[in-house]
């Protein structure tokens, strides 16, 4: 194949392959929904939590469109511009993936550690189930952190349609994650990341939290350390529960204690503390007085 | 690890799905479509498949 043929198969393929997993991800969901029933399991809280989990796609669908429009514009201007720029070949599309996967990890990682980013990424955390439509459960400020963290792909000289279909297929494989359906895999948990992975790092148990960033791949963690085995069903949700499932206060249940955090702030660097730091810090005078929270995956009120 | 109770019946379709809809991306994905994963039998379940939906 042609670069030209590559570039075409990859405009192409990768979304194809999303659309298909959004329509096998709402068989999954109609057949969780179905066992719930089945178990006595389905109550109202559930369905409004799986309906509040699946109306986030309603503004995340709308920022979606247009930070891709803007990334798809400033990927290619900036492209344009790179005089190391990669070939365009089956090699390079898969370097391109590993890539994507690793960056995931680390866009992932940051998502955690970073309490700007947490406001954001909290969003898909805050559901107390695991069901598949957790896997659609956004935050409309999500596009924006992948776009960013994707631009050292650009630099490096690959071209965007490669990077665009790579972060498509990470993305892609996130669907089959979320559910309690899956149990362990056996060996194909040494190198995938898998729902029983997934659950864990869902999980608010405290040897759970901030475990298993991966995306498709698990080697990331294994390497870096973040690595937890399932021992026992996690208890999901954030560290402090966020009951609501009024559809606003999904999307912006952190952004009031980030804004009450920074007017206590003393001094500029508590300011970047507060928002560059993980989302339990606190500055050392407050953190003496404060009951002691290991967890970062908490809201600091 | 003990997860939670399921319908049996609805959990051995939920886990039969998880390994079609990986063979069908990757066959929708060109990937057994020609070369040396060609699959005649693949090619003519999934074919049906989509002109059923379509």
């Amino acid at each position: 194949m042609t670069a030209s043929d590559w570039l075409a198969y990859l405009e192409y393929a990768p979304f194809s392959t999303y659309d298909w997993v959004v329509v096998f991800a709402l068989f999954f969901l109609i057949l969780e929904i179905t066992d719930e029933i089945f178990t006595g399991r389905l109550n109202g809280e559930r369905t409004l939590e799986t309906l509040s989990s699946c109306f986030t796609q309603v503004p995340y669908f709308f920022t979606e469109a247009l930070v891709f429009a803007g990334a798809v514009y400033g990927y290619f201007t900036l492209y344009e511009y790179i005089p190391w720029q990669q070939p365009i070949n089956g090699y390079t599309a898969l370097l391109v993936l590993l890539l994507a996967d690793f960056v995931y990890y680390i866009e992932h990682f940051c998502a955690h550690k970073i309490r700007l980013f947490w406001l954001a990424h909290s969003v898909h955390h805050s559901s107390s189930m695991m069901n598949t439509a957790t896997a659609f459960r956004f935050s409309l400020f999500d596009p924006v952190l992948s776009v960013i963290f994707h631009l050292p792909l650009v630099l490096m000289g690959f071209n965007p349609i490669l990077i665009f279909a790579a972060e498509v297929l990470v993305q892609a494989y996130q669907f089959w994650l979320h559910n309690e359906m899956v149990g362990k895999l056996g060996p194909i948990e040494w190198l995938f990341n898998t729902p029983s992975h997934h659950r864990v790092h869902h999980g608010a148990n405290e040897k759970y939290i901030d475990k298993n960033f991966g995306g498709i791949l698990i080697i990331w963690d294994r390497m870096f350390g973040t690595f937890q085995k399932e021992e026992e069903l996690p208890t999901y949700g954030l560290t402090t529960p966020m009951t609501s499932k009024n559809p606003l206060t999904v999307q912006f249940y952190e952004f009031p204690r980030l804004y009450r955090d920074l007017r206590q702030a003393q001094g500029f660097s508590e300011v970047l503390g507060y928002l560059f730091r993980g989302p339990g810090w606190k500055p050392a005078k407050k953190a003496k007085t404060a009951v002691p929270n290991h967890s970062t995956n908490t809201s600091t009120l | 690890m003990v997860l939670p109770k399921h319908n049996l019946l609805i959990r051995l379709i939920y886990l039969l799905g998880i390994p079609v809809m990986f063979l069908f991306l990757a066959w929708d994905g060109g990937l057994l479509q020609g070369g040396p994963l060609e699959s005649e039998w693949l090619n003519y379940w999934f074919s049906t498949l989509l002109s059923v939906t379509e």
